[in-house]
């Protein structure tokens, strides 16, 4: 089941540069995993110890993850994650 | 005459400000900070004999020369719990272009408490977001985001991760064109997060949703930080668009 995971900028360095990325998995916490195991450290910049980091947002297609099952969100085949990034500057 | 006050006069307030104050917009330029030579290639009302200026002052003079007549109001100071209130003081609207996360939340619980209208933007290398919001209506800057990131977390920066010249240009147009529609009634935009990246030349629209749970929109509750909220209306919906290209 792929998964297509577009990136905020900020997080794009740690999947050598990729604006989008595809994993697996039947839930966002799974396809994170997945794609950890791509790049290694890439949860850690997601993830804290209560779960999707408080200046990120992550998106299943349309949807906010906060709005329907966060991490345990169910996916599907073809389904697009956006993690959406708090910037400051101008 | 409706008064905007433009906190963060960089690469953002720069042409923001410009645009509403030909537009006939009153103007309250605030920020701190003196024009350095690193914020020329940016920060468009400033030019090399303005380093070491406030930026305000300079701007201001700026401002002057583009329309004359122009009413432009500098104050040279930070954002601060203990200056917030009277900066935003008989404004009808609030430009948002700072640099730094705790003046953004500063500013939207603010602003939230105040029932002022703001418009949030930000800008770090070939991409910048913009987001209006609306008393009362769809979520808040802190809805979006919650909190600022630790300073351990990645957070993108116009001093971290730099930005290219022309993309605050734009992004702070956008800013005064949605400062434009707010004042003039219309919400249609309030609520949503414009996140444009200029290298691919994509404009993507995030729709997020109001956030039961936020300090901002709790009501008849004093925000942690200070301010008694707005009654919060019912939820807009969040959803997640992708204009074609």
């Amino acid at each position: 089941m792929a998964i297509t995971i577009r990136l905020a900028t900020q997080l794009r360095a740690h999947v050598q540069g990729r604006e989008e990325v595809t994993a697996v998995g039947e839930t966002v916490r799974a396809v994170l995993d997945d794609v950890d195991r791509q790049y290694p450290g890439f949860k850690d910049q997601v993830l804290g110890e209560k779960g999707v980091k408080r200046h990120l947002n992550v998106f299943v297609n349309e949807d906010d993850i906060r709005f329907l099952e966060s991490l345990d969100t169910a996916l599907r085949d073809r389904d697009v994650l956006t993690i959406m990034a708090a910037v400051a500057g101008g | 005459m409706s008064l905007v006050a433009v906190l963060g006069v960089g690469g953002l307030g720069c042409p923001a400000a410009l645009a509403l104050g030909r537009a006939g917009v009153r103007l309250r330029l605030v920020d701190e900070d003196r024009v350095e030579r690193s914020n020329l290639h940016r920060q468009g009302l400033y030019e090399e004999a303005d380093v070491g200026r406030p930026k305000v002052a300079a701007a201001r003079e700026a401002l002057l020369r583009a329309a004359p007549g122009a009413a432009v109001e500098a104050r040279q100071t930070h954002f601060s719990p203990d200056t917030m209130d009277d900066l935003l003081d008989g404004v009808d609207l609030v430009v948002e272009g700072t640099d730094a996360f705790g003046a953004k939340f500063l500013v939207a619980d603010r602003c939230a408490a105040r029932g002022v209208p703001v418009v949030h933007g930000a800008c770090v290398g070939w991409y910048g977001t913009v987001l209006p919001v609306a008393p009362g209506e769809g979520p808040c800057y802190r809805c979006v985001f919650e909190d600022a990131p630790g300073c351990d977390e990645d957070a993108g920066t116009c001093v971290t991760a730099g930005v290219y010249g022309p993309v605050p240009a734009l992004v702070g147009a956008l800013l005064a064109v949605e400062a434009l529609r707010l004042l003039r009634g219309d919400h249609g935009n309030a609520g949503r997060v414009l996140w444009y990246d200029a290298w691919r030349q994509v404009a993507r629209e995030l729709s997020p949703r109001r956030r039961s749970r936020c300090p901002n929109h709790q009501p008849d509750t004093i925000h942690p930080r200070g301010g008694l909220m707005v009654p919060a209306p019912r939820s807009t919906g969040g959803r997640l668009s992708w204009p074609s290209r």
